[in-house]
């Protein structure tokens, strides 16, 4: 049949690349509000991972963020009929968890200014382990490098890298910055990723 | 579209590798969108912050768990209860407010009553709850699931 082996060649265009993880969270929805219950389960699959990852931007523990990936959940079952777009359901479910991030942030910085001033450096959470310490080591001089960076590149540069079409206007309003501002910022965020890598390379 | 600079394909491996989701997340954000009633209307709180120190000790110190949405902030401190696997909860919500409380933990639910923005619940067991408050003169507000 013509039209499932379209459907099926739609799915496997690139499956590990987001263009797959996009086209199949829209799939999921699709189903899911013309009454197919369980595919909501396929949607909370595909984007969980990424949501944490984009709530993890901004510096918060670990519990807050489960807590706001599971807003972001809720939310969205709460208020189905208010997407306006369901091609773009990956692209909505990021932006409500960012700005609940980033509510909850601001209120944290508010009530206790200390804490940013203080901010321990943020350990990896898994150690490395010895069979795989080639690629483990690049991943950590990458976070190291990364955690030398100021805070607002820091929070650019994870969004980006789950999220390839962020919305920049919303990423002007957190950062106080013009939307035309963003573009340059990331190069130079980049620059000094580059720059902080080759520094630490360079070391005995 | 310009093409995305390949250095934000290393870091996405990097951050999945050193910093991944916890491994419960997926199965309880599942059972979270199962379990939501979608015909009550109710405002959600979110966490502000979970000062969990060595949860599940007897004889530890309490749990504190703060809430927020918009001006309202409600603060828990959860303590061990009465019998082995339970806990106590003391409640306060700002603005001060008078209605009811209702607690679901699973297929237990206990209420109680809010007066001048302060509740408690002697004893609930212990695992995932959420806390539903209906009161006077304001939208319902719920927290989202957590554990105690």
């Amino acid at each position: 049949m013509p039209s499932s082996r379209l459907v099926e060649s739609v799915r496997t265009i690139n499956p590990v690349t987001d263009d797959g993880r996009w086209i199949r969270s829209a799939e999921a929805f699709d189903r899911w509000r013309s009454g197919e219950r369980g595919a909501i389960d396929e949607l909370v699959h595909e984007m969980t991972p990424v949501l944490w990852h984009v709530v993890r931007a901004y510096r918060l523990d670990e519990d807050v963020c489960e807590d706001i990936v599971q807003f972001t959940w809720l939310t969205l079952v709460r208020k189905a009929d208010s997407v306006e777009n369901p091609r773009a359901i990956a692209a909505w479910l990021i932006i409500t968890a960012r700005r609940q991030a980033w509510r909850v942030a601001a209120r944290k910085r508010r009530e206790d200014p200390v804490d940013e001033e203080l901010l321990a450096p943020v350990l990896p959470k898994t150690a490395s382990a010895e069979s795989v310490a080639v690629e483990t080591d690049g991943n950590h001089r990458l976070w190291a490098a990364v955690s030398r960076l100021n805070e607002r590149c820091q929070r650019l540069l994870r969004v980006i890298a789950f999220d390839d079409r962020p919305d920049y206007e919303h990423l002007s309003q957190e950062m106080g910055m013009p939307i035309g501002s963003i573009g340059p910022t990331r190069r130079r965020c980049l620059e000094k990723l580059k720059s902080s890598m080759s520094d630490e390379g360079a070391k005995p | 579209m310009s093409e995305r600079e390949p250095i934000f394909d290393d870091l996405r491996r990097m951050f999945e590798a050193l910093d991944p989701p916890p491994e419960h997340l997926e199965e309880a954000m599942i059972a979270a969108v199962a379990a939501e009633d979608l015909d009550s209307e109710y405002a959600l709180l979110s966490l502000l912050s979970r000062n969990n120190e060595l949860v599940g000790t007897r004889g530890a110190g309490p749990l504190t768990v703060e809430f927020a949405y918009n001006d309202v902030t409600v603060l828990l401190r959860v303590t061990d209860g009465p019998k082995a696997n339970t806990r106590r909860i003391d409640g306060w919500i700002t603005p001060s407010a008078d209605g009811n409380v209702r607690l679901v933990a699973g297929e237990n639910e206990v209420r109680a009553t809010l007066r001048s923005g302060r509740f408690e619940i002697e004893s609930i067991p212990c695992g995932l709850i959420r806390v539903w408050f209906e009161v006077t003169g304001r939208d319902d507000l719920a927290t989202p699931t957590f554990e105690v």
